[in-house]
């Protein structure tokens, strides 16, 4: 029997928050609706259709000087500044790094935007697992970060083999793990130790002497060689974005890989070479298999148990292969399969599914009040999901974020004593609005839940029960227990009778402008729902 | 001089001045008069260890240095080298770092111990790997999920998490000075290490209504989050307690703002403020110095200078703050890195990843000296070439529980290394031991002709090195580190002290015979031309 077996049964509101809690962070009420309406096969498609390519990042402060202004000479306040030179020619050098950080802040709160622009789609969350996969440092160049994370986000459900080409040359990888550095004279071993442990091919056990199963200490070198002679212009250059390739830095000759590789003849090819030598290694089929078993941990469970290890990633891989590692065949396949629908919810959130999913999943929507007040509201949740060790641009190292690697916890990296106590903290304040502070700045949440918005998307909130079990089912994986319910129906009725707040949700559903019970209304929906977004439930997906 | 601890002794130290200090500062106890359980085995033992992990592989070429190497040295690494004139002396031929001021301070207290060449066989150069078999203690070919010392909290306190922090068990086992828990902790159930930033608030979790857990892996995760609730406020009163129980008093921190200043400073304020923890786990990341390792033609100068530096001076403050708190002979402190990194340098004035380094242990109780060889440098190294190791780290590890926190040898044995022998790292008077602790001279123990060699090298044993004591292993390592081969628990005598061994088969290139014994281990590096 195939492995990756097709779903068959019923399309009910489980399957479908499940399939979009997994691939778009905090999914609303309403998408649930249309995968309803849908079914699992349109929705799958839905999730992964093309998007048109995103508008560029805007400068959000206000132009002027003074402590909340800056001048850009490349952008004023609303206009982009990816058209701008990368390295303005501003004095002091002081006053160039407030314009540099200015926009590093900007394309913060726009990736964050993205998120909330992208609608029903999994490209954010594909973008944001090949940042985690090809992680690059921080740039401390914001065009070159932009161009970086652009090219993810236009790869994100293409074409992985041509994804890797094109990080292997991109400016800011070749920065980061001193390609750029790495010449005929000067061998540097760095780009292509990670590009075979991390990228592609992963290190299997030591057999022999320098043999990593997959590839060896040799393979390592000549692959050093391959990718000798690209360069990285200054960036007062105008072509800082692009690398070059320079033949006199180049390793010429032919470069022989070991047995690993059927001692497989890189040919010399110039400024080509590096593309055929990503060719060679991802013929191998544990590559496929490297990738598969990442995507796996991603979206269906961080722990790969063995049966799985001989189905479902085998299969997974062949059909990575057989599609010429496009990866959309591949997630088509995991989403609409019956495995990915039969196994239990078990993985923790991340900060960055934690944060949508106790705001965009709960309708809050970013100010319309122009571009600052818009930049600022996606940068809180920049701020709060690197505070809680998941910061964009900033890994911790090469291997991205530990939770996505390191055995034995995982996903269970997440939480612990110090971040769990922040999690909570950082929900509660998405529910009710508030400050808090992050290296010593002050942050302010300012757009809180709209809270009886969401009655609207309830089936039937006057009646109390119904009212806790809609929200449960839409901020939980499975029911709570008769005794949660009880807790926190005594939020919203202390010690009185069910019937009671029947009657007073109709007083407010027949005057909603009377001020008076429509606070009391909202006041507690909302010390419910922060209740509810701080219970060990809403912290697995 | 602390008298020597005796394993085992039912009578409790527990009237020393920090398990007081809480009794006295708020004349009620944190958990009631209950009896204390201890968090290791060994009651009598209240000795505490500080880890410090210095992430990212540092250069031990760079950190200690011995006179007669420097002409090699500079004809290796010329571009990274630090000026001889710089170099601070520290005994003999020794020296450091010019900007280990803070250590050199130490050394002249008798408060520093450097095992140099500390290392595994089969050297594995990714970070993550490496850090691995560092944390967890395995060999390189094996993939252990948890940590040397959860293994070791593991073993009397299998029960952890569940029903912890308890009256009779209050404080954590193991605190870790930042947002992620300590690797080296993980447990099979939970990491026995809480995460902290700042003493005076360590958090609380908000404890909501309690879930139902199935049994599936959702109930796993359900559990694993109400348990971390539980433990975070149940933990958190003690914390804070002896954070505002506890002082500082070296003089030496006023100078001092870097991050890891600020939270060895933190530990000494804990440990004075009463905290039982028995390990505390501090990290400096950074020394992965593949490039601008140092200042182009300011050698002295540079990321690895600026971290050593840090690390010196937060080091001598923590010691000199725990010597001034009365606490001196229960403080020891460790530091570790996943790899030490090559001979030569690169062209980008950095070091890639290598092998061996030397390794620091710190405090009152550590005897001041350096053991081990200092690394001969062969002006002719190849460039993939470490250092090669001639310690095992879980040696290391195998001294610092049976010497220092009080777990019996057989259990090292058991959990940590089947094949542990003993450092010579703590002084006589501060520990008890059974241990032959004396330190020959191990330089000479192989001798090697000839050398270059063509086919056959013979190999000369000085019996000194298996005085007492009938089995030795030799081990061929090539130069990345890895076993060429073993002639495992040859039995060597006056009779067969001299072998001969065929390398006609090898590939040429750079060798190391590595010779242990329960007196200590050798190694000699030779060429296969």
């Amino acid at each position: 029997m195939p492995a990756l077996t097709k779903y068959t049964g019923q399309w009910t509101a489980v399957q479908a928050r499940h399939v979009l809690r997994r691939t778009v962070f905090g999914p609303t009420f309403e998408m649930v609706k249309t995968s309803l309406t849908q079914g699992m096969e349109d929705t799958v498609s839905t999730l992964l259709a093309d998007l048109p390519e995103p508008q560029q990042p805007l400068k959000s402060i206000p132009d002027g000087t003074g402590s909340n202004r800056l001048d850009d000479p490349g952008a004023r306040q609303g206009e982009t500044w990816v058209n701008a030179p990368v390295f303005p020619n501003i004095n002091p050098p002081m006053l160039r790094n407030r314009v540099l950080r200015a926009r590093s802040k900007s394309l913060y709160s726009w990736t964050m935007l993205q998120i909330l622009d992208s609608g029903m789609n999994i490209r954010e969350k594909m973008t944001l697992f090949w940042h985690n996969h090809f992680v690059v440092g921080q740039a401390v160049i914001p065009h070159r970060e932009f161009h970086y994370y652009s090219l993810l986000r236009r790869h994100a459900t293409g074409n992985v083999k041509t994804l890797t080409k094109a990080i292997t040359i991109d400016t800011s990888m070749l920065t980061y793990l001193s390609g750029a550095l790495n010449t005929n004279r000067a061998p540097n071993e760095n780009y292509s130790r990670e590009l075979l442990e991390l990228f592609t091919i992963g290190k299997g056990p030591l057999v022999a002497p320098g043999d990593y199963t997959h590839y060896t200490e040799d393979d390592v070198q000549a692959m050093a060689q391959v990718l000798t002679g690209w360069r990285v212009a200054p960036v007062s250059d105008p072509k800082t974005l692009t690398a070059s390739f320079d033949s006199r830095r180049h390793t010429e000759g032919s470069k022989t890989l070991s047995h690993r590789f059927g001692k497989k003849v890189i040919e010399e090819n110039g400024a080509d070479e590096y593309a055929d030598l990503i060719d060679v290694i991802f013929e191998q089929e544990e590559c496929s298999r490297f990738l598969c078993r990442k995507i796996y941990r991603w979206f269906v469970n961080s722990y790969i148990a063995a049966d799985v290890e001989q189905t479902i990633i085998a299969e997974m891989a062949a059909l990575l292969r057989e599609n010429g590692y496009s990866v959309k065949p591949v997630l088509r396949a995991l989403l609409t399969s019956e495995h990915f629908y039969v196994q239990t919810a078990c993985l923790i959130k991340s900060p960055v599914d934690l944060i949508f999913s106790s705001s965009r999943g709960l309708n809050t929507m970013p100010p319309e009040d122009g571009v600052e007040a818009r930049y600022n509201h996606a940068y809180n949740y920049y701020v709060m999901a690197a505070d809680l060790e998941q910061e964009l641009f900033q890994h911790p190292d090469v291997a991205g974020w530990k939770a996505y690697y390191q055995e034995p916890q995982r996903d269970m990296l997440w939480i612990n004593n110090l971040l769990l106590p922040k999690r909570h903290e950082f929900c509660g304040l998405l529910i009710s609005g508030g400050r808090f502070s992050f290296n010593d700045e002050p942050y302010s949440v300012n757009e809180s839940v709209p809270v009886l918005d969401i009655l609207g998307q309830l089936a039937n909130p006057s009646d109390v029960h119904m009212l806790i079990d809609g929200l449960a089912e839409h901020l939980f994986c499975y029911a709570i227990s008769e005794e949660q319910r009880t807790v926190l129906k005594e939020l919203l009725i202390p010690g009185l009778p069910d019937y009671e707040w029947s009657l007073e949700y109709s007083a407010y559903e027949q005057s909603p402008n009377d001020q008076g019970i429509r606070e009391s209304i909202e006041g507690k929906l909302r010390t419910l729902i922060s209740v509810m977004v701080r219970m060990s439930e809403f912290q697995v997906m | 001089m602390k008298p020597p601890v005796s394993r085992r002794s039912f009578l409790k130290t527990a009237g020393t001045a920090g398990v007081l200090i809480p009794f006295a500062m708020h004349g009620m106890p944190l958990y009631g008069f209950s009896p204390r359980r201890p968090l290791l085995a060994d009651p009598s033992n209240d000795n505490i260890l500080v880890l410090i992990q210095l992430q990212g592989g540092n250069d031990g070429l760079s950190t200690v240095f011995h006179a007669p190497q420097y002409e090699n040295l500079n004809a290796v690494r010329q571009n990274i080298l630090v000026r001889e004139s710089d170099i601070i002396p520290v005994t003999g031929d020794y020296g450091f770092h010019p900007v280990m001021e803070g250590m050199k301070e130490m050394w002249d207290n008798e408060s520093l111990c450097i095992i140099q060449n500390v290392g595994y066989p089969n050297q594995n150069r990714s970070h993550f790997r490496s850090t691995d078999i560092w944390n967890s203690a395995s060999h390189a070919d094996e993939f252990v999920a948890t940590g040397w010392l959860g293994r070791i909290f593991e073993m009397t306190h299998a029960d952890y998490p569940t029903g912890f922090p308890n009256p009779t068990m209050p404080h954590p086992f193991a605190l870790t000075m930042g947002k992620i828990v300590s690797e080296t902790c993980q447990g099979i159930g939970a990491n026995f290490s809480l995460s902290l930033l700042d003493p005076y608030n360590p958090g609380t979790a908000y404890a909501a209504p309690r879930a139902t857990l199935p049994g599936d892996c959702y109930g796993d995760k359900l559990r694993f989050v109400e348990t971390t609730i539980q433990q975070t406020n149940g933990y958190a009163e003690v914390i804070k307690r002896a954070a505002e129980a506890g002082s500082n008093r070296s003089s030496k921190w006023e100078t001092l703002d870097s991050e890891l200043a600020n939270k060895l400073k933190n530990v000494a304020r804990l440990i004075s403020g009463g905290l039982q923890t028995k390990v505390y786990i501090v990290q400096l990341g950074g020394f992965d110095t593949h490039d601008n390792q140092v200042v182009s033609g300011e050698a002295a100068t540079g990321r690895q200078a600026d971290l050593l530096r840090e690390l010196s001076d937060a080091m001598c403050a923590f010691h000199d703050d725990i010597g001034l708190l009365g606490l001196g002979n229960r403080v020891a402190g460790m530091t570790y890195s996943e790899f030490g990194r090559r001979i030569r340098s690169n062209d980008s004035l950095g070091t890639d990843h290598g092998t061996a380094a030397p390794m620091f242990v710190f405090g009152s109780c550590v005897r001041g000296h350096i053991h081990g060889d200092h690394p001969t440098i062969d002006p002719q190294v190849g460039t993939e070439e470490g250092v090669p190791m001639q310690f095992d780290f879980r040696n290391m590890y195998g001294t610092i529980l049976a010497h220092w926190l009080g777990v019996t040898e057989q259990e090292v044995r058991n959990v940590v290394y089947a094949d542990f022998q003993p450092l010579p790292i703590f002084k006589t008077t501060c520990v008890d031991t059974t241990y032959v602790l004396n330190t020959p001279s191990t330089r000479d123990w192989i001798r090697l002709h000839p050398n270059p060699v063509h086919d056959k090298i013979h190999v000369t044993i000085n019996p000194e090195s298996f005085q007492g004591t009938a089995n030795a292993t030799l081990t061929m390592f090539d130069g990345l580190g890895s076993i060429v081969d073993t002639m495992a628990r040859r039995s060597i005598s006056s009779t067969n002290a001299s072998i001969t061994i065929d390398v006609s088969s090898l590939p040429p290139g750079a060798y190391v015979l590595r010779l242990e014994s329960r007196m200590g281990s050798s190694i000699q590096r030779f060429v296969k031309q």
